[in-house]
């Protein structure tokens, strides 16, 4: 079932989230040169970090749909997509709301750090219109997957590219650059993980709602006589279709 | 809580208050807006059920009915025969 542990996964969101909000806050210092408006990225570096592992992890998933061809893959890889993004949207705001405090722009369009987010963040935006063109349920999660495979290497790709870039404001939280101090670190991973958690915790919500929902379905279905082993009556939909019998975890 | 209000440090909320405040803001809104759209999935859902649980009533019903006819028509039978 894929509602299993979910409360206890709640609870240690809730838990994770508390600690780290402590942190940022009561015991991480301020930084030198920007201050209290640094203490933005113990929010934006992970939601950052989160979306753009999300959408890797989304064409991961994809990868075993099409070797497997189980549509419990395809489901994950959607749902994994479908919350990096809005993780990816949070990343855009936050870091305008950072960019017009420190730089006085909300934003700017000469960083390749920016502006490669928001290409990817585009990118990802056309997933979901994707799969809505496509009526036929095998032949959308088939076409998805190979979507979320390409622009799953798109994104590790444009990483390192922009790393590679030599001209940037954008400043750098992590690898040999940056000289982040000991609490101001703990505080950073708190978060991620704190965030992290955040993520799990939906992506199961999203998961245990879609799987009750084809439940849900299908009784109908037996209800009003229909057999209930067609997908055909659910109407065109972006999400995958999942049979009611799959039992599975995130 | 007054007294752990006491304790911990004041915070500086000068010039870059508001912007910290806004982008924690954004985080929580995200989450809320979420929560919200369960909220109404969940609502839908129990609709939902409450409309199969009135259909299963119904064919429950409908089921006795034909037993009882069944059962009505088959002693009649019985008795014609002999």
């Amino acid at each position: 079932m894929y509602g299993r542990g979910l409360r206890s996964l709640s609870i240690l969101t809730v838990a994770a989230m508390a600690l780290a909000l402590a942190l940022v806050f009561f015991y991480a210092p301020l930084e030198a040169e920007q201050g209290f408006l640094q203490k933005i990225f113990y929010v934006h570096v992970p939601l950052a970090i989160i979306a753009l592992c999300g959408f890797v992890l989304g064409g991961l998933f994809a990868i075993a749909h099409l070797r497997t061809r189980d549509p419990r893959w395809d489901m994950r890889s959607y749902v994994v997509i479908h919350m990096s993004l809005i993780f990816a949207i949070g990343t855009l705001i936050t870091g305008s709301i950072w960019a017009k405090g420190s730089w006085g722009h909300w934003w700017v369009w000469s960083e390749p750090t920016l502006v490669s987010f928001l290409i990817v963040f585009l990118l990802y935006a056309t997933y979901q219109p994707l799969r809505f063109a496509i009526e036929d349920p095998e032949r959308q999660a088939r076409y998805a997957s190979v979507f979320a495979i390409t622009a799953g290497a798109f994104v590790p790709m444009n990483f390192i590219a922009v790393r590679l870039s030599t001209a940037y404001l954008h400043p750098r939280t992590l690898g040999s650059s940056s000289n982040l101090p000991g609490s101001m670190a703990l505080t950073l991973l708190v978060s991620m993980v704190a965030l992290a958690l955040l993520f799990a915790t939906m992506c199961k919500y999203e998961l245990t709602a879609k799987h009750t929902r084809a439940q849900v379905r299908a009784l109908r279905r037996r209800l009003s006589g229909d057999d209930g082993r067609s997908p055909a009556g659910r109407g065109r939909s972006a999400a995958p279709s999942l049979h009611p019998s799959t039992r599975a975890g995130l | 809580m007054a007294l752990l209000l006491a304790e911990v440090p004041a915070l500086p909320l000068n010039e870059a208050g508001k912007y910290v405040a806004a982008a924690y803001i954004v985080l929580f809104v995200i989450v809320l807006i979420y929560v919200a759209i369960m909220a109404i999935r969940l609502s839908r859902m129990e609709r939902d059920l409450a409309e199969l649980l009135e259909l299963s009533q119904q064919s429950d019903s409908e089921h006795e009915d034909e037993n009882r006819a069944a059962s009505s028509i088959e002693p009649r039978a019985e008795s014609s025969a002999v």
